[in-house]
């Protein structure tokens, strides 16, 4: 240990550890002139501390006394006082209560959506039947794409139910979300012929994002 | 405020009253000083929890009295005169002593050197010495560097032992 002035103050006020006291207390024994150094700060703190001596016979002034024992904490005090921990904890609280009812509203509507008995998923054939016109409307024939059409779920609801001229039941069906390409369809009439077979007779679509249909 | 806390507090007054005394050097702007800092410490008093409430308590009473002495140099006021040192050792500090004219001299000598200090260096050697806090708390307490508060009490040190030990009134 590198003995210097600071070391010495500190091993004046008590600062040392027990081994390092005993270091510098080996080392004061040769070091006469630093021996005296602190000799001279000890019957200085001796001094100082002197003047300054708690006397018990001094009571401490009542209004002191009756600031500690007729304090009490304010509800305003408390929130006040707490307001460092408040402000994020109610922030928190409000934005994970916001997100809760958020998804929780959101699940909601999907299930309803799915769960409502008015709604039912596209058939497969259905599906292919409606994305051949298509294709056949805009002249461009190419079978692979709709097989790489990746809209799984295409759910609709019955608009009307009614028998064409020739007797077989038809379906008025309305789309909740069909997209192919940059086509919105809307409705589709499917009706069946003397062959049980699905036919498409009708279908309602529009180009773009928006319909005012 | 609970019976435990009170009770810690109370218990720590006559020590932040002495401190005050300290810093103030006499006994009437101390009880002030001290019960500005009291007033302080409970309005901020709450129930989160201060690890260290005695360096906390200290901290109070030291920014109290910087505070204070804002006020003081604003106002121009002149420091103490040996006529409020004879009266807080008459009326409040050591009463036993009391007819020890030699006791009293020294007590008016002491007291005059080290409200003779910068306060800075007081307020450090008063922490140091008096209240025999540690350098890290002392750190803690006034916000500085340990190196800061080493250099302080040497510097405070030297001065005192020029006044007190070496000076022309060396009769301790």
């Amino acid at each position: 240990m590198n003995i210097d002035k600071k070391i010495l103050h500190q091993y004046v006020d008590g600062g040392l550890s027990l081994k390092e006291e005993k270091i510098v207390e080996d080392y004061l024994k040769e070091h006469q002139e630093d021996k005296i150094y602190i000799e001279d700060y000890k019957k200085l703190n001796k001094l100082i501390r002197n003047n300054y001596l708690i006397d018990k016979e001094d009571p401490i002034p009542q209004r002191t006394i009756d600031l500690i024992n007729n304090h009490n904490i304010s509800i305003f005090n408390r929130i006040n006082n707490l307001k460092v921990k408040l402000v994020p904890t109610l922030l928190s609280f409000i934005l994970i209560s916001f997100g809760t009812l958020f998804s929780f509203n959101t699940i909601q509507l999907s299930l309803n959506k799915s769960s409502d008995q008015n709604f039912y998923a596209l058939k497969e054939i259905n599906k292919s039947l409606i994305l051949t016109e298509l294709e056949k409307i805009s002249g461009t024939e190419n079978y692979e794409h709709f097989s790489s059409y990746n809209q799984e779920k295409i759910n609709y609801k019955i608009v009307n139910e009614f028998n064409n001229n020739s007797g077989h039941s038809c379906q008025q069906i309305q789309f909740i979300d069909f997209k192919y390409k940059d086509l919105n369809i809307e409705e589709a009439v499917f009706c069946k012929d003397g062959l049980n077979d699905q036919k498409l007779i009708k279908l309602n679509f529009f180009k773009g994002s928006f319909s005012n249909t | 405020m609970k019976d435990k806390d009170k009770n810690e507090l109370l218990i720590l007054l006559p020590k932040l009253r002495r401190y005050a005394y300290g810093l103030t050097g006499n006994k009437d702007n101390g009880d002030d000083l001290l019960h500005n800092s009291l007033e302080k410490i409970l309005k901020n008093f709450s129930y989160l929890k201060i690890i260290n409430f005695q360096a906390y308590c200290y901290k109070v009473v030291s920014n109290a009295w910087k505070d204070e002495l804002r006020k003081i140099v604003k106002t121009k006021v002149v420091s103490l005169d040996d006529e409020k040192i004879i009266d807080t050792y008459e009326k409040h500090i050591h009463v036993d002593y009391e007819n020890n004219y030699d006791q009293k001299k020294n007590y008016i000598n002491v007291s005059k050197s080290i409200n003779e200090l910068s306060d800075k260096l007081k307020t450090t050697l008063l922490l140091s010495v008096v209240e025999n806090k540690t350098y890290n708390d002392i750190s803690k307490i006034l916000n500085i560097p340990i190196g800061t508060v080493m250099s302080r009490i040497n510097e405070s040190r030297k001065i005192l032992k020029n006044k007190l030990l070496n000076g022309e009134n060396n009769e301790y």
